[in-house]
């Protein structure tokens, strides 16, 4: 494992790319020298206000998004020992935007309260799709968790659909918002979700050592020393926040939270605070790539990061099926 | 050894009979369920004069309302239900997984998109549900390349179909966010699934393409009771696993096609008819097959009465009823299957 550092510093430098790239990358083509400017404090440009109000508050999203996601498949991954496990596929993205429709639709509340919302969804989501999984007899097996996670979240997404088509004129920001668009994010409102974030971090990084435990079977897990209902428990909960900030901040984005831990783990092996640390850092550099290539690939329009990374992330999962990598 | 396939056979007669009563009793609840259907609507009508009117006798008026508006849309709704009542049981006895479905694999998802790219095109309403049932023979097609070919039994096709799924309604979200806001209504109407406003055109092309499907569909249902008992076993019976896999997945998905085509995604039908068809007649081959397309056709005849009665004078589309529904059926499921 001599090459971590390695990996680690040139995954430092992708990110840094992908920053730099949204913020110099956008509809309106500026010069990179009116970026860099702007970008330390030239005011009253044109420049500064695109990359000041537009991009950087997109970038920030991004990069929230970014880590939450990622941290979040890390941390159900392990805690399930499920190659497939991660908010999108869980039913907790879903139910955290099914929610947050409602909470802004229907019950017009402020943006503000839309993570509690996405919080309670999401864990109505996973909860669902966890019973209805375990109700087999062969148990928690990856085939089915992923067609249980699969069925609460067509389930879901037609109860959104209904909840839009019965509300016509619900703003478009919602189906902006829904189709997972890290445009016009508003970091005023992001500023207090913060904390919560570096805590469900720290609890992330705490369970490190647990959840390498747990990879080796529950009962060697015991035998070290842990509990791993405990473990699960706590990791599902950090998890669960993380996934909450994630689909508040940028909408339910798919695979991102499934794929960036499997290219972690290609790139610095199981141990998972190698783990946890290669994701915080990819996280956010696939999101925001795939923010600057919406912008790219439909000028003068856009295209949601989310459909980006659907788009890029189902044949990564079709492939991952595929070569085997998951056991069947 | 006889006593054994006597019981067995015993086993299976009492099985079909009881399949059969159910068949009839499905039958016979789905007649009187039209015809109340029949009589509902902006202007009720009594039951003795919906009968009067589908035979074209009585009040011209009145025939015209049940036979040029009501009749269609009562035969769309139970043959769409029926399609998608089909389409899951195949479905769901292929991947010899209980939980899969057309709407979960991408089927579904495909036909979405092409409908919801039509839609941006503007093409002509006719050939919108062309569009849906290519969208879903395409969805299938990838399945079949990524998925079906490897002969690999359901737990790779059903991940496979799950990102045909993502892609599709990836798709499906991008095509709609760049919509003209005229259109966007159109589009988010047929994705909610609804029968508002079906006319003999839509009843007969389903009705057409089920009676063409329904018979290969039973024709095929013997070798998939063969399938079930294990890849070696029904190559040693003289079944060819692969192409008797690929013929089910492309008659799932014709079904499929011919439902959504003309009444858009109806959520949950083809998820949920198997079940309870499953738990009325048992596991018995082309009875539960036949129950699954009775159960999904009254689901869907059901869901669309209660849509329009319910929030009346505002009408729900029924895609909407049976997902509403669908979420306590799946909880109830899961009580159920939890207490075994």
């Amino acid at each position: 494992m001599t090459r971590r550092p390695v990996v680690i510093g040139a995954t430092v430098l992708a990110l840094a790319a992908a920053v730099a790239a949204s913020a110099a990358v956008g509809s309106v083509t500026l010069p990179l020298g009116d970026v860099v400017a702007a970008v330390l404090g030239a005011r009253e440009s044109e420049a500064h206000l695109i990359v000041a109000e537009l991009r950087l508050p997109r970038t920030a999203a991004g990069l929230v998004a970014g880590v939450c996601l990622a941290v979040s498949g890390v941390l159900l991954q392990g805690a399930t020992r499920n190659p497939l496990a991660s908010p999108s596929m869980l039913g907790i993205s879903a139910g955290a935007g099914f929610a947050v429709v409602v909470s802004m639709v229907v019950l017009e509340l402020p943006a503000v309260h839309a993570v509690w919302a996405a919080f309670l969804g999401g864990a109505l989501g996973f909860g669902v799709a966890l019973l209805l999984a375990s109700s087999g007899r062969d148990g928690l097996s990856p085939v089915r968790l992923a067609l249980s996670g699969a069925i609460v979240s067509t389930l879901l997404a037609s109860w959104t659909t209904a909840v839009l088509t019965l509300n016509e004129f619900a703003a478009e920001e919602v189906r902006n918002w829904l189709a997972g668009s890290l445009a016009g994010r508003d970091v005023d409102a992001m500023v207090p979700l913060l904390p919560l974030v570096a805590l469900a971090l720290v609890a992330a990084w705490a369970l490190a050592r647990p959840m390498d435990a747990l990879s080796l079977g529950d009962e060697a897990a015991v035998g070290l020393g842990q509990r791993p209902a405990r473990v699960r428990l706590a990791a599902a909960i950090a998890a669960l926040v993380l996934a909450g900030v994630a689909v508040a901040t940028a909408g339910p984005i798919a695979f991102v939270g499934l794929a960036v831990p499997h290219i972690a783990r290609i790139l610095v092996g199981g141990d998972h605070r190698a783990l946890l640390a290669a994701s915080l850092l990819l996280g956010p550099t696939v999101l925001l790539a795939a923010d600057v290539l919406g912008r790219i690939v439909a000028r003068p329009g856009e295209v949601q990061a989310g459909v980006i990374t659907a788009l890029i992330g189902a044949p990564v999962l079709v492939r991952m099926v595929m070569k085997q990598r998951i056991a069947l | 050894m006889t006593t054994a396939k006597t019981a067995a056979e015993h086993v299976l007669r009492q099985r079909s009979r009881r399949g059969l009563a159910v068949a009839a009793v499905l039958v016979a609840l789905i007649v009187p369920g039209a015809a109340w259907a029949l009589s509902l609507g902006s202007s009720d009508i009594a039951l003795p004069g919906v009968v009067t009117a589908v035979v074209g006798a009585g009040d011209p008026g009145q025939v015209f309302i049940v036979q040029q508006l009501r009749l269609p849309r009562v035969l769309t709704a139970l043959l769409v239900g029926m399609a998608l009542g089909a389409a899951g049981t195949l479905m769901q006895g292929l991947l010899r997984n209980p939980l899969a479905s057309p709407d979960v694999v991408g089927v579904t998802g495909g036909a979405s998109l092409a409908a919801v790219l039509a839609i941006g095109a503007a093409v002509p309403p006719l050939a919108l549900p062309v569009a849906a049932a290519a969208g879903a023979a395409a969805a299938t097609a990838l399945l079949y390349v990524f998925g079906g070919r490897s002969g690999a039994a359901g737990g790779r096709l059903v991940l496979i179909g799950i990102g045909v799924h993502a892609v599709a309604s990836a798709g499906v979200s991008l095509v709609m966010a760049r919509l003209p806001s005229g259109r966007l209504g159109a589009a988010e109407v047929w994705l909610a699934g609804s029968l508002h406003a079906r006319d003999w055109t839509h009843a007969s092309a389903a009705g057409l393409g089920l009676a063409i499907a329904l018979p290969c569909a039973y024709w095929l249902l013997r070798r998939l009771a063969v399938l079930e008992l294990g890849d070696e076993i029904a190559t040693g019976a003289g079944v060819h696993v692969r192409h008797t896999r690929s013929a089910l997945l492309g008659m799932s998905a014709v079904l499929t096609g011919i439902a959504v085509a003309v009444a858009g995604p109806i959520a949950f039908v083809a998820l949920g008819a198997p079940h309870i068809a499953r738990r009325l007649t048992g596991p018995a081959g082309a009875l539960t097959f036949t129950a699954s397309a009775l159960v999904g056709g009254m689901l869907v005849l059901t869901a669309d009465v209660l849509g329009q009665r319910l929030f009346a004078p505002t009408t729900i589309p029924a895609g909407v009823v049976t997902a509403a529904l669908g979420a306590p059926y799946l909880l109830w499921l899961l009580h159920r299957t939890g207490k075994r």
